[in-house]
């Protein structure tokens, strides 16, 4: 049989190495295994408190904590059971996190030494924040309405309720009797650490408050209500307990753990925000805070009260410089998930502050175009893939793997085409990729399946110009040398462009133009291209800008009061509305997405 | 035994039920108002994605 006393030692250390690395969230995972170290300790602690329980032959913890904990528990199991509920999982953490506590750090130096590596913690995290505010550590949760930069938690609600949990033990800490000085300076100490993310956080609160409006409780499942209610019962019986001994004792100092206790249930419920894992871990330390130690003596834990922080600090300077594929704070990683999952609207903030960082990422440019491909944006994904860098000769795995989901992705689009209404979306992409040779198989294919046009103006030189400018691919000149007039004119027709008569009083002095106009729910973009003799341009992205008289005479593209889409021409009074003659792009499969969602591609050639 | 002595865990425990019923009551009655307020005033707009955002 195990020794008690051994089991003890190496038991009591486990909460503060739990209050350790509770603050650092996803820089706490241990390398290469993508483990979370919270996660791991939890567990520790679940086994230490079996083996307490078996060897003291006593359920420590009281039975009025018991009951609604053992009742949430079931709540949580039948809410997992019955709709496979994620919240059910974490719900059964917080669970275990009030509950460890009470066996493990049922003495008040434990509990002391947690809270105050609870408080210490959490302000070294704070300095995470900084690090991250500064681009010295990859920040995990980019919060663009507040400009927010947080390092550690998975969301904005996580890292405000550890930041407010934090504060609380830290006070705890610095007022409360039970504590040595040396915690007391401690305490005093994380608060002044946590101040430090003040000048970030304070003028992010006026947004917070604003956006603030009472969380429809009503609309939440019943088993959500029950489980709120056995939560509030919890922290009220705790509270209820701490004060009674505080008015006992004639002690006001003692009151400060009951008063932050319901300080942050009041704003968690305000708020309507998930509680962080270590406010139920402060509940349940608090609630052990002045009960008097009625077990065996406590060795004093030397070696093994520094085997866990030591372990912690290991895991976390090592989770700094590993980044690992799954890795939270591996930010590509993180995009890919929410472009999977769909969820446009932080895949957008988060790639645009990502970008905003490292512009020349090319992986956050890959995400980008996937992104915007993903919702049917085909020409802005095409336009954000060709910005990219060509390829590098030897690219990361992942890199590689990114890009090729993108040209995936595009090839299916580009498929689901109709013949008539394909711009040169994939060719685009495979020119810029330099594989001249399979653009050139396609632009067969295209020939084969369309029909010759005739135009007023058959200058093949004009015609195959505007197909390169299109493609981005000067190289394919010498391919397309034999393709007449009429082909060229059925290739780029059958590509969505449409021939329009350049305006007379521009004939004179104005070359060719190819005009190509597009817009999207998160932005537009117009250009216009003189294609003049002997000047094949790599593409559309890389041409030289217009000089400014023609750039004036060239208004962006609009919606008009019929709903339809427009581009100008203005030149003195004279404006010339054009309308491209196929104006609508809408592949089957994003023929059900609302008119907002869809982009709008318009492409026309202007010959004199 | 004294039997005042060995009634004196019981009282004191139906002291800390009644206060932490009371405790439990103001708490209920502020998530009340909150779910009440929260009908009164239905969401729209940027704060009921930011409320529900927190949920998620």
């Amino acid at each position: 049989m195990t020794d008690p006393i051994t089991l003890h030692r190496s038991a009591f250390s486990l909460p503060t190495a739990f209050a350790l690395s509770l603050p650092f969230g996803a820089y706490a995972l241990i390398p290469g295994v993508n483990l979370p170290l919270v996660g791991l300790i939890l567990l520790a602690m679940g086994l230490m408190t079996l083996l307490v329980w078996r060897t003291e032959r006593l359920l420590r913890p009281p039975f009025e904590y018991w009951w609604p904990a053992v009742a949430l528990l079931f709540v949580f199991t039948a809410t997992g059971v019955a709709g496979g509920h994620s919240a059910a999982l974490y719900g059964t953490q917080l669970i275990f996190a009030f509950l460890v506590p009470l066996t493990l750090a049922a003495h008040g130096t434990v509990a002391c030494r947690a809270i105050t590596a609870l408080g210490l913690a959490t302000g070294l995290a704070t300095l995470l924040h900084l690090a991250a505010d500064r681009a010295w550590a990859p920040p995990t949760v980019v919060s663009l309405p507040t400009d927010l930069l947080l390092a550690g938690p998975e969301s904005l609600s996580a890292g405000l309720s550890l930041y407010a949990t934090g504060l609380m033990a830290n006070c705890i800490a610095l007022f409360h009797p039970r504590f040595s000085p040396t915690q007391r300076k401690m305490g005093g100490a994380g608060l002044l650490l946590m101040a430090t993310w003040l000048p970030w956080l304070a003028p992010a609160i006026p947004t917070l408050l604003a956006s603030w409006a009472p969380y429809p409780y009503t609309d939440l499942p019943a088993v959500w209500i029950v489980a709120i209610l056995l939560g509030i019962w919890i922290v009220a019986r705790c509270a209820a307990r701490t004060l009674l001994l505080s008015h006992e004792r004639a002690d006001l100092r003692q009151g400060v753990a009951p008063a932050a206790l319901l300080l942050l249930t009041v704003l968690h419920l305000g708020f309507a925000t998930r509680p962080h894992l270590a406010l139920a871990f402060l509940v349940g330390l608090a609630a052990t805070l002045d009960t008097p130690w009625t077990g065996f003596e406590v060795t004093r834990p030397r070696r093994m009260l520094w085997a866990f922080p030591a372990l912690c600090i290991v895991v976390q300077v090592l989770g700094f410089t590993e980044l690992h594929p799954a890795d939270l704070r591996n930010q590509a990683t993180r995009c890919e998930r929410l472009l999977e999952e769909g969820r446009w609207g932080q895949l957008d903030s988060t790639l645009a502050a990502l970008l905003a960082r490292q512009p020349e990422e090319t992986n956050y440019m890959l995400l980008q175009a996937r992104a915007r491909l993903a919702r049917g944006w085909a020409q802005a994904a095409v336009a954000a893939y060709t910005a990219i860098p060509p390829i590098e000769s030897e690219e990361s795995p992942f890199q590689a793997r990114n890009r090729q989901a993108f040209r995936n992705a595009l090839r299916d689009f580009a498929s689901a085409q109709s013949p008539g209404k394909a711009p040169f979306y994939f060719e685009r992409a495979l020119a810029h990729d330099g594989d001249v040779d399979q653009v050139y198989h396609l632009l067969e294919i295209r020939r084969g399946r369309t029909t010759a046009i005739g135009l007023w103006n058959e200058d093949t030189a004009t015609l195959r110009h505007a197909v390169l400018t299109l493609l981005g691919a000067p190289t394919l000149e010498a391919k397309l040398a034999d393709w007449d007039a009429p082909a060229l004119a059925g290739l780029l027709a059958d590509g969505n462009v449409a021939f329009m008569r350049l305006p007379e009083e521009l004939v004179p002095d104005t070359p060719p133009l190819l005009a190509v106009g597009s817009c999207w729910p998160g932005g537009e973009a117009a250009s216009l291209t003189r294609l003049l003799p002997g000047t094949t341009r790599a593409g559309l992205e890389t041409a030289p800008p217009l000089s400014p008289e023609l750039a004036a005479v060239w208004k962006p593209l609009y919606r008009t009061e019929q709903g339809g889409w427009q581009m100008d021409f203005a030149r003195g009074d004279t404006t010339i509305a054009v309308q491209p003659v196929r104006p609508e792009i809408t592949p089957p499969i994003f023929a059900d997405l609302p008119e907002v969602q869809r982009e709008f591609m318009a492409v026309a050639l202007y010959l004199p | 035994m004294n039997p005042s002595a060995s009634d004196a865990p019981l009282q004191r425990n139906k002291r800390e039920r009644h206060l932490a019923l009371l405790i439990a009551i103001v708490l209920v009655a502020l998530l009340a108002t909150l779910a009440w307020m929260a009908t009164e005033k239905p969401l729209t707009g940027p704060s009921a994605q930011v409320q529900h955002a927190h949920h998620d």
